[in-house]
């Protein structure tokens, strides 16, 4: 069975390199959290928490102009790498200050799929068969269902080898599964006898969306010599994975379903939420009227000449529509 | 849907027209904010000095017990998308 709670400490694909075209957000999910993924133009693959830092947006429906990530609300832009925020334009002569960033996630590109941790900790571990190969990643298979009842399915899931379906269907052997413990299921065919000269080798790692979803994303370890049969074999793993999907769907309907996964819901970056949370606005730039903490809870709303403060800290406030 | 609109130069059309163009603005923006309802908790969002009216509403939905039970961060506020636009005074006819 896969836990879910040492399911946090490791590397998990979060999205297929091809679902990152050029100057996309795509919307990733892992164990309930919600993460923006984008590509920058320096090939960087950012994965941060899906919420702009301001309003709670998903950034996903931002703008990607390439360096940096605009939100779609009020146009906070937050800079590739760091996410720091780097240009509020309700204030465009003050610099926002460095503790306003959104939390990153660890990432990396291996095997034709975007890999996420939503904890630091060791590298993404190398898997037999793929090290030296060109692989090609499948479509990604949503699955309402755990993801050890998924794994339980490709346990027995199986599959032709790409030559033999170029073959007219010629008939391939059938091969044998193999779990590995560690939540990343490999899946070695191993062909029989008479098909001994057509070899694949997939193999399937499920992604947890949530305790109840999950996606299988399979990786062939070699890309097909033709276009033809690249796509009869993307057509071939679709049907087989479409039927295994039916079938964990219906085991899964039986089942009673399992909690939902509520991550805490916090604001910034782990090593800037402590600055943060005592003054997300730094020493110098706090506004009037967001003392809630120091008065009791309540907000300040009176007027900038009472606080205390320099002009430049508290203009008259400006209530137009945003 | 009308919001009521004080109005007594504009048509009904351009007033229905505008107030649709302003909450299909809304609409994506909205349904994208997460949580759904707003959080009471300052720390979930990050406020600036032009939020001054915005921030002014948490301490007050606390006071008035707005909050989820259960769930203090939580509130049985909704969103309020751009509301404040629709009493703005419209463009007059040409």
């Amino acid at each position: 069975m896969t836990d879910l709670e040492t399911a946090r400490g490791r590397w998990h694909p979060i999205a297929a390199a091809h679902d990152l075209p050029h100057r996309h957000v795509y919307h990733g999910q892992l164990l309930g959290r919600e993460m923006a993924v984008w590509r920058a133009d320096d090939d960087h693959v950012n994965v941060w928490e899906n919420r702009c830092l301001h309003r709670g947006v998903r950034l996903s429906i931002g703008v990607n102009d390439g360096r940096e990530l605009k939100c779609q609300y009020h146009g906070w832009r937050y800079a590739n790498r760091t996410a720091g925020c780097t240009y509020i334009p309700a204030h465009p002569a003050d610099a926002p200050a460095r503790t306003i960033t959104n939390r990153i996630f660890p990432s990396t590109e291996r095997w034709g799929l975007v890999w996420t941790a939503l904890e630091e900790g060791a590298d993404l571990a190398d898997v037999d068969g793929l090290l030296h190969a060109k692989p090609l990643a499948l479509r990604g298979v949503t699955v309402n269902a755990p993801a050890d009842l998924v794994l339980e399915h490709l346990e027995g899931h199986r599959f032709l080898p790409t030559d033999a379906l170029a073959c007219l269907g010629r008939r391939g052997a059938v091969g044998s599964a193999r779990s590995l413990p560690d939540g990343k299921s490999g899946f070695f065919r191993r062909p029989s006898r008479q098909a001994r000269r057509w070899r694949t080798a997939a193999i399937f790692f499920v992604q947890p969306l949530d305790s109840g979803r999950s996606v299988i994303r399979g990786v062939l370890d070699a890309e097909p010599s033709s276009r033809v049969a690249r796509l009869s074999a993307l057509r071939h793993h679709n049907d087989r994975l479409s039927a295994l999907r039916d079938a964990a769907e219906r085991a899964a309907a039986e089942r009673p379903a399992p909690e939902p996964i509520t991550p805490p819901l916090r604001s910034g970056s782990p090593r800037t939420r402590r600055a943060s949370r005592a003054d997300p606005f730094g020493p110098d730039r706090r506004p009037a009227g967001l003392s809630s903490r120091a008065n009791g809870g309540r907000a300040r709303t009176s007027p900038a000449s009472s606080c205390g403060r320099s002009k430049a800290c508290c203009p008259p406030p400006n209530l137009a529509p945003y | 849907m009308m919001l009521c609109v004080l109005d007594d130069t504009s048509e009904d059309k351009v007033i229905t027209r505008f107030q649709q163009t302003i909450f299909g603005q809304d609409k994506p923006i909205l349904e994208n904010q997460f949580p759904k309802r707003l959080p009471l908790d300052p720390r979930a969002e990050t406020p600036i000095r032009a939020d001054k009216s915005a921030i002014a509403v948490p301490p007050l939905a606390v006071a008035k017990g707005c909050h989820l039970r259960g769930d203090p961060g939580g509130s049985l506020i909704r969103r309020p998308g751009r509301w404040k636009a629709l009493f703005a005074p419209l463009e007059p006819v040409p």
